[in-house]
């Protein structure tokens, strides 16, 4: 049709004539109302929609709302409006549309139990919850809120039973390790997997010092060890909690089997926030934090450098100036005359600070909707200087169209760039901790820079040509202020979907998504520093992750009668992992800067690891409800994985449940709403680490040498060479499977006024992967094997009342505990009889690859249980062990001195001190004996305030630190000395054994009882457990009760906000974080962890040694909502 | 467009249906390590045997004969158990360095001397063959002369394999060092320059000395 102006004219002519018709057609309707709880109080956030029109709005902080209906989509009909939200029974009205103003106004009933709401149960499968045969364990948006973490991990801590959280260090953007009932894998990673919005995302943690393997010991299998270096992030945290809608918690194979060989130490769902139908909605947020250490190391002030009381020379020429000098490292001396005390437990710190803004807008109609946020997180950490920050900005958008009635496209794109500076810490003679805590009181840490280099307390007198000199440990301000090192995050993930409903019983749903990131690492180590980089050095690295994940899956309903229905669910996924490691060292910087690789002298091979894991699997589900209150729920899932190895591609895991709300059958009780039962059973793996089965060669394995440095590569003399690997491959690898049954009840009393949930469980994991040593004479060292298990059995109570509900006030009160047993039932070799839990010297037992102690998994022990060393004590040392058992030094055994005593009983030689017992023995677990959380929340008007304990009970923790500082007369313990000469001729600062708050309890032996002398003879000569290896004297207490969030929230809603300011309502926040912890604990804090994620995930947690502190912080946030 | 999504979607369906599984999971970079080679020719572990071996001789063995005689001593907590207490056996020195009896049989030591030597019997070069032969009798008996009896007949058919008696094991080696010499006056080309000793001549080797 061409457009003449003739044409045109009697277009417009006609469509003038037809306009009054149209217009009376579109006057559109505008359905208004308010929403209030059945308390009375005004709700907002509830989303008020006509489903069956696809339109809907949200309501307002004061509860109302306005549905706007297109006039062209009103026929004077009738509608049903729908009104939803959390935590309510949601409530359906039937309008009629007629032209003009409808209003309608709901009032909600609460439904703490959540009821009847959907809940996501992982790969495409929905549940109503009180279909659900599993523990539930959500999370709200709310509650992560409250949290005031940016690390989303390390908000999950004490929200659900069993569900530990263990934050690394107060660094910024230190790694927090989650854990779900217990380890139960040796080279897994024990952590659950974490989905975002139905795609699995990475959540690892890389250690710098895994580039450098002849420094640090990097691992080659896995990545084991951050004992020394710098903490890291886990890649969790590069999610914005501000994006996060709810988490759902999958605690177990029970609940997880439909992820199958990835599922073993659970699920973490994420479900990000969408944008929904109605007005678009604006909020501007920005909250500031102001943050400090927790807690001060205590150092003694009152002695001064030296040994035997005779002062180190420290003047220039003096042989301070000369690194390893025995008489210049500890602090066993008098003060040098007129010395000024300088306080080295304060002077790192500063009041560090974080500032975090965002901006969401969401919105849609009918047919889209969209979700969009920006947000920059910046921490400056307690640390002082310019290196200690991490910055993390994301974007987010997700938005769906729904093209027909039948189809809904969707896409979900988010963008983090996380750039952080670290601080090395740890077991290292570069760390701040370690040269901080040693340094002697009366040595003045600045200047730390002199002609350009390092001056430090071992070293105090730098000249312009001692570049390339020893200082022993590093000045720490020197390590703040000269080194670097730095990540640097790229990071894209999402996925786009479909989902098409062709006809009304049939679901189809589709995503494809993507998990890319690159991290570029830099450490340098300038000139003058300690050995291990004297003369410099450089590390670069670039660790790639790109995961692609396909998941189709098809939901039918059915139904056979009123009776009897429920849904069929089968699908596929595809999953791609690719992990690349690609980083070098460059040893001795040519000029002092710049850290690059390139202005270095020499340089190491290059770790170039990478790792390809694919997964193709099936999966199905059924769901069967019989009279609506029998729910069963059955489901398998076929994995493949391309770890299994080549003989043994697939691998089955079954689940089942079954709920019965027996309620329905016995009726409602006047104490009793509601009650369930449920009962489920479910099998889930942990696939191998790749590559075990594949027999190599390799180039680079140093051969033979007496020390480290000192062996040869294969290539020699320009002509290349490669040995065998010593690791034997593994002719067949099943995935490990861990196996569990889980028991319970929900109960909800009193008209839900309070609800209750118990749940026992037994997770038994067989065919755990272990590196089994070998004979050295068969040509390899170790082969990887299916052959431990090990068993996790525990309970979970929660207990929620609110006690009182009425519109301007409310208080409830959530109680949690849970325990988890831990017990290795076998690590694949026979168990002699003599193996017993008193004497387990004969207990076969498997090392934690990479532990900094000797936590081993031994038969009849609980995971990570440290095999170490203590004093002689009767009943615990074995009774042959000869001892003296008299004052002249006769010599006998434990028998002879432990007859009629308590077992325990310590004893003491005939100089009157403890002696070790050579027998190795558990000395610690550090697994938590029970924990908990007590949570509370009181609302008044607008006003709530709420606060959070987290308990932890039980559990050790060894304290390295303080070993090491009672060592260098630092402690300040140590502030009390006897006055040594020697080694052992000591007078003064008398103790006697057992008596007086001194290792209090029974003792026997020849020097029981006896008066002696404490100071360097036993600081130094026995209690130094890091040094003399005694572990006893440092093993302390890891439990803690610690006030996690107080939080006091105003919510400004008035009339006069609106008119004045423009927005709909203003809240304001101020909240405090680890406000205050209750513990025994005498380092910096009991939840401190080495090695981070990294060794926690491998087991090994409860190792402090010259760690960074914990902080504590107090946050301000305002959030504007339009 | 209803018609067309359902075409759409079928045919989705059965591409993914008939995608290849099997190389989805055993393809390049899945079953077997990308990392590092999964084959090695009889020069490129020779080589390395022979820097295992140097690193051995003149580490190890010459530190600890040295601590033995009690001309070294031992120093700030290093090679205390050996040079001290005498402790020495196969797992001794696992924490310092990748252990002794490692360099003895494994990587670069006998378990790299026997793939040479089979390389060497299949390409039919009997010269190299007679080198290797006498690497392995170097090898095992440098072990025995430190350690009395050690494990040699038993290496490649046991999982825990017997100290085999010193006196019979030198007599193998001796038996080992006859055959090599045999070799050694046959045909093959040799180790040539990755003989690091004696650039393959087997003259020089050993065959008169």
């Amino acid at each position: 049709m061409q457009f003449t102006p003739r044409r045109i004219s009697s277009f417009i002519l006609s469509a003038l004539l037809a306009l009054p018709a149209l217009l009376a057609a579109q006057e559109p309707v505008t359905i208004t109302g308010k929403v209030t709880s059945d308390a009375g109080q005004p709700l907002g956030q509830v989303e008020v929609a006509i489903p069956t029109m696809g339109l809907g709005a949200l309501s307002k902080d004061d509860g109302s709302y306005v549905v706007v209906v297109p006039g062209a989509r009103v026929s004077g009909q009738t509608a049903t409006l729908v009104a939803r939200r959390l935590g309510y029974k949601s409530q359906s009205a039937q309008v009629t549309l007629t032209t003009g103003a409808v209003t309608h106004d709901f009032v909600l009933a609460a439904n703490p139990l959540q009821l009847g709401e959907v809940v996501v149960t992982g790969a495409g499968t929905t549940n109503t919850a009180e279909k659900l045969g599993n523990v539930r364990n959500s999370v709200s948006s709310d509650l992560i809120s409250r949290a005031n973490e940016s690390n989303v991990t390390q908000a999950l801590a004490a929200k659900a039973p069993n569900v530990t959280v263990v934050q690394q260090s107060g660094d910024p953007g230190a790694s927090s390790f989650i854990n779900i009932r217990g380890i139960s894998s040796i080279l897994g990673s024990n952590q659950p997997l974490f989905v975002v919005d139905g795609v699995p995302v990475d959540n690892s943690t890389f250690s710098t010092s895994n580039f450098n393997a002849p420094d640090d010991g990097g691992g080659q299998i896995g990545q084991f060890g951050q004992s020394e270096g710098t903490v890291q992030t886990n890649r969790a945290a590069d999610l914005n909690p501000n994006d996060i809608e709810s988490v759902e918690i999958l605690k177990g194979p029970s609940a997880s089997a439909i992820y199958g060989a990835r599922a073993a130490a659970g699920v973490i769902l994420i479900t990000t926030k969408s944008g929904r139908a109605g007005p678009t909605h604006f909020s501007v947020r920005s909250s500031t934090s102001f943050d400090d250490i927790n807690h001060v190391y205590p150092l003694q002030t009152g002695f001064g450098q030296g040994l035997f009381f005779v002062h180190a020379d420290t003047t220039l020429g003096g042989n301070c100036d000369n690194p390893g000098v025995a008489v210049c490292a500890r602090s066993w001396a008098p003060l040098a005359a007129g010395a000024t005390i300088y306080d080295h437990s304060n002077e790192l710190y500063r009041v560090g600070n974080s500032l975090d803004n965002g901006v969401t807008i969401s919105g849609g109609n009918d047919r889209t909707t969209f979700y969009l946020s920006g947000d920059n997180a910046y921490t400056r950490g307690v640390i002082v200087g310019p290196n200690n920050y991490y910055s993390r900005s994301t974007v987010r958008f997700k938005g769906s169209h729904r093209v027909v009635e039948t189809l809904k496209l969707g896409a979900d794109l988010s963008f983090a760039d996380v750039r952080a500076k670290y601080t090395q810490r740890g077991n290292n003679t570069n760390g701040i901790q370690l040269g901080d805590l040693r340094t002697p009181p009366e040595f003045n840490n600045y200047p730390f820079v002199v002609n350009g280099l390092q001056r430090a307390f071992r070293f105090q007198h730098p000249d312009a040509a001692s570049g390339g000199l020893d200082r022993t440990f590093d000045n720490p301000l020197w390590t703040i202020f000269q080194s670097d090192n730095e990540s640097k995050v790229g990071r894209v993930y999402g996925n786009v979907n479909a989902e098409y409903a062709p006809i009304s019983w049939l679901k189809l749903n589709y995503t494809l998504g993507a998990d890319y990131a690159t991290d570029e690492r830099l450490e340098g180590c300038p000139i003058s520093s300690a050995s291990p980089c004297t003369d410099g050095r450089v590390i670069e690295g670039k660790i790639v992750n790109y995961q692609i994940n396909h998941n189709v899956t098809g939901t039918a309903t059915y139904s056979l009668n009123s009776n009897f229905g429920g849904t069929v669910t089968v699908g596929q996924e595809l999953n791609s992992r690719n992990v690349r490691q690609l980083g070098t060292v460059g040893r001795g910087l040519v000029a002092p800067a710049p850290f690059k690789l390139s202005n270095t002298v020499a340089q190491d091979l290059p770790i170039d690891a990478e790792q390809v894991v694919h997964n193709a699997s099936w999966f199905g589900q059924t769901t069967f409800d019989v009279y609506g209150q029998l729910f069963l729920t059955a489901a398998v899932r076929n994995d493949a994985s391309s770890t299994f190895g080549r003989d043994n591609l697939r691998s089955w895991f079954p689940k089942g449940s079954a709920a019965w709300e027996f309620t329905k059958a016995i009726g409602e009780q006047s104490w009793l709403s509601y009650g369930k039962a449920r009962v489920a059973y479910g099998e889930a793996g942990t696939e191998p680490l790749p590559y075990l089965t594949s027999q190599t060669y390799s180039g680079s394995q140093i051969l033979g040498g007496i020390s480290q440095g000192t062996g040869n590569t294969p290539s020699q003399n320009g002509i290349g060479g490669l040995a065998s690997n010593l690791l034997k491959a593994a002719s067949v690898l099943k995935p490990e499977r861990s196996k569990e049954f889980e028991a319970g009840a929900d109960l909800g009393f009193f008209r839900d006024r309070a609800d209750a949930s118990i749940t026992w469980y037994s997770k038994k994991s067989t065919d755990a992967i272990l590196l089994q040593p070998l004979s050295p004479s068969t040509g390899f060292l170790q082969q990887a094997a299916n052959a431990a298990t090990i068993r996790n059995r525990g309970w979970e109570v929660s207990l929620n009342v609110r006690p009182v509900q009425q519109a301007d006030f409310g208080w409830d009160v959530g109680l949690q505990w849970a325990r988890n047993r831990s017990l290795i039932l076998s690590v694949g070799t026979p168990v002699p009889a003599s193996c017993t839990t008193s004497d387990v010297t004969d207990c076969p037992f498997i090392p934690i690859p990479g532990a900094f102690l000797n936590q081993v998994v031994m038969v009849g022990q609980p995971f990570g249980a440290y095999l170490g060393s203590g004093f002689l004590r009767c009943g615990v040392s074995p009774s042959s062990s000869p001892v003296a058992i008299d004052s002249a030094g006769n010599t006998g055994t434990m028998a002879d001195v432990c007859g009629g005593k308590a077992s325990g009983t310590l004893y003491i030689g005939p100089n009157g001190m403890p002696a070790q017992d050579h027998n190795p023995r558990i000395v610690m677990d550090p697994n938590y004996n029970w924990t908990g959380s007590v949570r509370t929340s009181v609302r008044y008007r607008k006003l709530r305030v709420a606060g959070l304990l987290d308990v932890r009970h039980g559990g050790k923790i060894w304290n390295g630190t303080m070993g090491a500082l009672w060592s260098y007369g630092k402690h300040a313990d140590t502030d009390q000395r006897a006055f040594c000469l020697t080694n052992s001729a000591c007078a003064g600062n008398t103790k006697v054994f057992g008596q007086n708050g001194w290792y209090d309890g029974p003792v026997t032996g020849p020097g029981a009882g006896k008066a002696v002398p404490i100071g360097y003879n036993w600081y130094n000569q026995i209690a130094a457990c890091p040094f003399i290896g005694i572990d006893e004297p440092c093993i302390q207490d890891a439990g803690f009760v610690k006030l996690r969030e107080v939080s006091l929230n105003y919510t400004l809603d008035a009339p006069w906000v609106q008119r004045a300011l423009g927005f709909a309502s203003i809240d304001v926040r101020v909240a405090a974080r680890n406000l205050k912890t209750w513990t025994n604990y005498t380092g910096y804090d009991p939840e401190s962890n080495l090695g981070g994620a990294i060794d926690a995930a491998a087991g090994s947690s409860g190792v402090d040694y010259f760690n960074n502190p914990q902080t504590r912080s107090f946050v301000f946030a305002i959030t504007l909502n339009h | 467009m209803q018609r067309k999504i359902h075409v759409a979607l079928v045919s989705i369906g059965l591409l993914l249906g008939t995608a290849g599984c099997t190389s989805f999971l055993t393809g390049d970079k899945l079953s077997s390590d990308p990392n590092l080679p999964s084959a090695a020719t009889a020069q490129q572990l020779f080589v390395a045997v022979q820097s295992g071996q140097f690193a051995f001789q003149e580490g190890t063995v010459a530190m600890m004969m040295c601590e033995w005689v009690q001309a070294c001593g031992a120093a700030n907590g290093r090679f205390v158990q050996q040079a001290g207490q005498y402790v020495f056996d196969e797992t001794s020195n696992i924490g310092a360095n990748a252990g002794d009896w490692l360099s003895v049989y494994d990587a670069g030591g006998l378990a790299d001397i026997r793939q040479v030597k089979a390389a060497t019997a299949a390409s039919g070069d009997r010269v190299w063959l007679g080198i290797a032969k006498i690497w392995e009798a170097f090898t095992i008996g440098s072990a025995s002369d430190m350690w009395g009896d050690v494990p040699y007949s038993e290496v490649t058919t046991s999982a825990t394999p017997a100290l085999d008696n010193r006196f019979t094991l030198l007599a193998a080696l001796q038996t080992l060092l006859s055959d090599a010499i045999t070799d050694l006056g046959s045909t093959g080309a040799g180790p040539g320059t990755a003989d690091l000793i004696f650039n393959g001549d087997p003259d020089q080797c050993c065959r008169d000395q």
